[in-house]
């Protein structure tokens, strides 16, 4: 198992939201961030995440585009239509710049194409976006 | 001249062209037409001749004019049905392109998703196998390795689907090339000291800013110096990057000291699916600089090389 540095008291009071349909990619995610002192908890799509958030209320939810049922943008517009302002990046496999422009316009900017970076490196954008370094 | 005369004379092979019947093919019954305008003046002439009252002449004029026009409307008819035919293949066309790229961004979307798998994966377990010696670490850094061509590989053929489908979006910011180029050399760090290249690179003296695309200048440069460092001497390899600006444009030069292009790669370098054969040690999917060029372009850039012996540079000329 990987030996990850003692986890700063402030990540173990953060919960994080992984909305991913590869339930490999979800559970690695998942596991690399508990490494890292973060609380999380997982759905597979963005009905479930939807649900999931209300009862877990995340400080910052990791949301995936291309799921079945309902896709992460769709779940970020209900989010924002609820009036959740639950800080947000996404997640994707490709870089397709119409799922960038419609994430950018309800206000997500972090896009991040999951291939381009490793998992810890995924894992150090969250602690820059909930600004924990 | 005499060949093209006789083809465009021989109207039933313009027909079968076509794919029309003779009597739907405009041409022939353009040819039928003219045809029937000749042997109704010559009818005309005779009949006026013979009988000269005006009322004959003008019964005469009217079923020529009601004939002549018949005829046009015939002809008109059999363009429309052409080109309502042309349409319609020029759909079913569109249609098949739209479904060979859904078809491609779905593939490429699971093998992206099952190689980020295996990439997250192995970063999870990779204190364990940093214990692995011999052929077992051999074989794990060569998985690793493939995984990444192969992520490498989905990316290309997505970024050329959305390119030839006129996909591509272009936006425009202030991007400070600099950063870019910085951050493209970090990123590929660990592939040049794989290959043991040395990557030098002169910063600006001066801040440069342009107004550009930061998300395709990332991806040419990374093309770029993947390519020089493929290309580099093997033994001694070294890439020079370089950056000057002037008052309209900017330019960045990529060099490496590898051998000279050849006059094949000269003629071909930018072309899809071409690779160097010159060298059987070159790796890559013959997309790179085809990619490239055409995301210069997209930028109303300009890509050029010059190669001499140890020396081949690509140079891409954007504006400010």
């Amino acid at each position: 198992m990987t030996d990850y540095p003692q986890s700063p008291k402030d990540t173990l009071q953060k919960k994080i939201l992984v909305v991913e349909n590869d339930q490999v990619l979800s559970r690695i995610l998942a596991h690399t961030l508990t490494q890292h002192g973060f609380t999380t908890a997982e759905a597979r799509n963005g009905i479930e995440g939807l649900a999931v958030a209300e009862t877990f209320h995340p400080d910052l939810m990791l949301l995936d585009i291309d799921m079945p049922e309902m896709d992460g943008v769709t779940m970020l517009k209900e989010l924002r239509t609820k009036g959740d302002i639950t800080p947000i990046m996404m997640l994707t496999n490709l870089n397709n710049p119409d799922y960038i422009a419609d994430a950018a316009e309800h206000g997500v900017h972090e896009y991040l194409i999951k291939a381009d970076w490793d998992v810890d490196e995924v894992v150090e954008k969250v602690k820059i976006k909930l600004h924990l370094q | 001249m005499l060949k093209r005369l006789t083809a465009h004379l021989n109207v039933l092979a313009h027909c079968r062209e076509l794919n029309v019947e003779p009597w739907s093919c405009p041409r022939f019954l353009f040819l039928m037409f003219g045809i029937i305008i000749m042997i109704a003046i010559m009818m005309a002439y005779l009949i006026a001749e013979r009988y000269a009252e005006p009322d004959i002449v003008i019964v005469l004029v009217t079923i020529l004019t009601v004939l002549l026009l018949s005829m046009a409307q015939v002809i008109v008819n059999a363009f429309e049905k052409v080109v309502r035919a042309r349409q319609q293949e020029m759909v079913r066309t569109k249609e098949v392109l739209e479904l060979k790229d859904q078809f491609v961004y779905i593939a490429i979307h699971d093998i992206a998703s099952s190689a980020t798998a295996i990439k997250w994966g192995i970063r999870t377990i990779e204190p364990e196998l940093a214990k692995l010696s011999g052929i077992e670490k051999e074989v794990f850094g060569s998985i690793r390795d493939r995984n990444e061509k192969l992520i490498e590989l989905a990316r290309q053929i997505l970024l050329i689907t959305r390119i030839e489908s006129g996909q591509l979006e272009i936006t425009q910011a202030t991007v400070n090339p600099h950063e870019i180029i910085a951050q493209t050399i970090a990123e590929l760090v660990r592939l040049s000291l794989a290959k043991g290249i040395m990557v030098i690179y002169d910063p600006p003296k001066e801040p440069l800013a342009i107004v550009s695309d930061p998300i395709h200048l990332a991806i040419i440069l990374r093309l770029l110096l993947t390519n020089a460092f493929n290309h580099a001497d093997p033994e001694h390899g070294a890439v020079r990057v370089a950056i000057t600006a002037t008052e309209k444009n900017l330019r960045i030069d990529i060099e490496n000291n590898g051998p000279e292009m050849t006059g094949e790669a000269r003629a071909h370098v930018f072309e899809k699916f071409w690779r160097y054969a010159g060298s059987t040690r070159i790796e890559g999917t013959g997309f790179g600089l085809y990619i490239v060029k055409r995301l210069v372009e997209a930028l109303s850039g300009e890509v050029t090389y010059s190669s001499v012996p140890e020396k081949t540079t690509f140079s891409i000329i954007l504006p400010k």
